[in-house]
């Protein structure tokens, strides 16, 4: 009977850890950049901490690097974004690193150059979304358009008490259970 | 059928108990020190921090633990007892002893794959390890100093070539650019790992690890301290620090959990890092006595793979990668493990100044011994079939063991170019056959043998018990588990693999290899059959030696 309800316990615990932990994801959008053949690439929209006039949007398989309208830094109003056109470069230098705009459809591809239209900023909770249309040049004369819906925060890397809290957690969670486990069978084991 | 049946021939070790006595772990420690050795590779440093941070950082950490404790573990569980099942009845390697746990000869021949896994995947890993090796000396002797290159872009460009030139990316043929200084590394390695084999489970592979294991301990915790130090190495660059690092690696993002990719990746992390399915643990556990505590050596040996993997793959890699490349280039490399391994830390490496140069010889050389201590299982599974199919003692069976090696070695060096060859044995067996034998062992263990069997006989000489839910885990969830992370992977994975072997010769070179070697192990599977026959020796193996074989062997005349 005891060992039915530790099971239960143990089951009720993981699922509700899961759906707590889930029920943000499921809540909020996504940032991405789609094609019009219907791929979707997970990226975010980088800016400088300072105003600059360069970008990034980064993500899976994608790395896009190019040049604002205006100045623009991840604490300004991105209202004054809507309507204008961001030009993608196939080098840039952002954040003191020189970035080279890539996609990677069944094989890495360059991006030469390309335009990124904001059509509208919109809110999702706490978040900024620049939406629009894009329209970029790949090496080999190929071209690829689509859609966009990115974060247009700046992503603080400061590792944050959330960070803290599973950093040293699951530190501690696994020497815990290494020292249970080489006590139990140095010591206390015949 | 007793001990004292089995017609003994002079200079043949046959199967029997005292075969297993003589041939057995010296001691309770050096068993689990060397399947975490087996664990402990660079996957563990190179390939958890990128799957974790590409993954929702902190957050992959749950579904992490989840798979540890729901696939990881249990799966432990059942290999270490069917391996001292095995064990008990005279066999040591994963055909007979997946026969004898099946109850049937088919088994023996799908439990080929326990010795051509770890075979095959040793092919290219000492070749990995012969690079480790180099990279540890050209440290030393301060051959390899991408200070002097100039900027960042120029030390990219020298690292890829210098990488390059040792694996001999460019072209096929072993004196190909810097390739015959890695044959030559890789011959000393091969050596090394064929001796402490040939030295035997207690004389060579456990005083290896034991030894090897601390040794590894203190490198990492050598580079962690540098790394946790190093601040905010260029003052242009504020954003760029520790604290910065590790949040890369760290601050949770939890949408990550709502996408089921994650969730795969967390199960597959736990699922390659434990070693599980792989078919050591299931030789491993084969030499431990019949009263060893299988239950509480499967915990620690998956605890001390998880203290090398979290608290320092995951506090080393990423964050020093952070610290002096950024985010962007952390992202970027860190999807990659010999570009993240043998590109990018050699430049993160020349940005430290001249502790750079002791650190880089101290993290090879740490990875180095990863390698050789997970390459050593690797060889053991297939001595101990040799020896137990052909009967013909262990010089015979190492001498066909280098044979077979030399073989797969060379082919996988003198194809070097772009490392086709290497990648298709790796996906092939190193990653499709791992999910098929877990899957295999875990059906076999959990309803031939039967789960309430199987715990029992886990429990013989055990001092923790498996919880009670574990029962339908193993029945039930586990095996789902791999039946859904087998189908994704597969979707996902399988026509992308089918079509490279289809325009690559040498990726058809390396499947006409596995071919031939499944054929060979096959043959010799049967051959192993006749000679067991000959001598009276069934598919169950010898009855349990000792008091409990009054009463036949744990469950099997039930």
């Amino acid at each position: 009977m005891m060992k039915k309800r530790t099971s239960l316990k143990f089951l009720v615990l993981t699922l509700a850890t899961v759906l707590l932990c889930s029920s943000n994801g499921w809540t909020q959008g996504h940032s991405f950049l789609k094609t019009s053949e219907g791929k979707t690439f997970q990226a975010e929209l980088e800016f400088h901490r300072d105003p600059n006039q360069t970008f990034a949007v980064r993500g899976d398989n994608l790395v896009l690097a190019g040049d604002l309208p205006v100045n623009v830094n991840y604490e300004l109003d991105y209202s004054v974004l809507e309507g204008q056109t961001l030009t993608v470069d196939g080098e840039q230098q952002h954040g003191g690193r020189n970035l080279v705009s890539i996609v990677t459809i069944s094989g890495e591809v360059p991006v030469k150059s390309g335009t990124m239209t904001v059509t509208q900023v919109t809110k999702e909770g706490d978040r900024a979304f620049l939406n629009g249309t894009y329209e970029l040049t790949l090496e080999e004369g190929k071209t690829m358009s689509g859609e966009f819906k990115l974060h247009s925060q700046f992503r603080d890397y400061n590792l944050s008490s959330l960070g803290w809290v599973f950093m040293l957690a699951s530190i501690a969670g696994v020497w815990l259970l290494a020292i249970f486990c080489y006590k139990k069978l140095l010591f206390d084991a015949d | 059928m007793s001990s004292e049946d089995i017609e003994e021939k002079p200079g043949e070790p046959e199967i029997n108990p005292n075969q297993g006595q003589s041939q057995q772990w010296g001691t309770k420690v050096g068993v689990i020190l060397a399947v975490a050795g087996s664990a402990v590779g660079l996957g563990n440093f190179l390939r958890f921090p990128g799957q974790a941070a590409a993954n929702g950082g902190g957050a992959f950490m749950v579904p992490y633990f989840i798979a540890l404790l729901l696939v990881g573990i249990p799966i432990g569980w059942a290999e270490w007892t069917m391996g001292r099942y095995g064990g008990k009845r005279g066999f040591h390697s994963a055909p007979f002893i997946l026969g004898a746990v099946g109850k049937s000869r088919v088994f023996r021949y799908i439990g080929v794959l326990g010795v051509l896994i770890p075979m095959a995947v040793s092919f290219y890993y000492t070749y990995i390890e012969a690079w480790c090796l180099d990279y540890a000396i050209m440290y030393m002797t301060g051959e390899l100093d991408l200070s002097a290159a100039g900027g960042i872009p120029e030390q990219t460009e020298m690292a890829s070539k210098i990488f390059s030139d040792t694996v001999g990316l460019k072209t096929n043929g072993i004196h190909a650019g810097g390739n015959l200084r890695t044959f030559v590394l890789w011959a000393i390695v091969f050596a090394i790992n064929i001796t402490l084999v040939y030295r035997g489970i207690s004389g060579g592979i456990e005083k290896f690890c034991q030894l090897a294991m601390p040794t590894m301990a203190v490198c990492a915790v050598i580079v962690l301290l540098r790394v946790l130090t190093l601040g905010t190495p260029d003052p242009a660059f504020p954003d760029q620090n520790v604290m910065g690092g590790l949040g890369f690696m760290w601050n949770p993002n939890f949408h990550a959990l709502a996408n089921p990719q994650t969730w795969i990746a967390a199960a597959g992390q736990i699922f390659f890092s434990l070693s599980v399915g792989f078919g050591v643990i299931i030789n491993y556990a084969s030499y431990m006595k019949k009263d060893s505590d299988v239950v509480l050596s499967g915990v620690t040996a998956a605890a001390t793979n998880e203290v090398f993997e979290v608290s320092f793959g995951g506090m080393i890699t990423l964050t020093s990668a952070f610290v002096f490349l950024g985010a962007t280039q952390a992202t970027l490399v860190a999807g990659s493990t010999f570009g993240l391994g043998f590109n990018t830390f050699p430049i993160v490496f020349a940005q430290m100044g001249g502790l750079g140069k002791i650190i880089g010889a101290v993290w090879f050389f740490m990875l180095f011994l990863a390698a050789i201590t997970s390459s050593i299982s690797m060889y053991q599974p297939s001595l101990a079939f040799f020896e137990e199919a052909l009967g013909k003692g262990r010089a015979a069976g190492t001498a066909i063991l280098v044979v077979f090696c030399l073989i797969g070695s060379f082919m996988t060096m003198y194809f070097s170019k772009g490392l086709v060859f290497l990648d298709t044995v790796d996906s092939w067996v190193g990653t499709l056959g791992i999910y098929v034998l877990a899957m295999i062992q875990l059906c076999v263990f959990s309803y031939i043998f039967g789960v309430n069997r199987g715990i029992d006989e886990a429990h013989e000489g055990a001092h923790i018990h498996i919880p009670g839910f574990y029962k339908p885990v193993l029945a039930f969830v586990s095996p789902a588990f791999l039946v859904i992370l087998f189908g994704v992977f597969s979707f996902s994975n399988l026509p992308k693999w089918v079509e490279n072997v289809g325009n690559e010769p040498a990726a058809q070179y390396a499947i006409g290899l596995v071919a031939a070697c499944i054929v060979a192990l096959c043959g010799m599977v049967y051959l192993g059959e006749q000679r067991l026959e000959k001598r009276g020796i069934g598919l169950l193996g010898i009855d349990e030696p000792g008091p409990s074989s009054d009463s036949g062997p744990a469950g099997l005349d039930d």
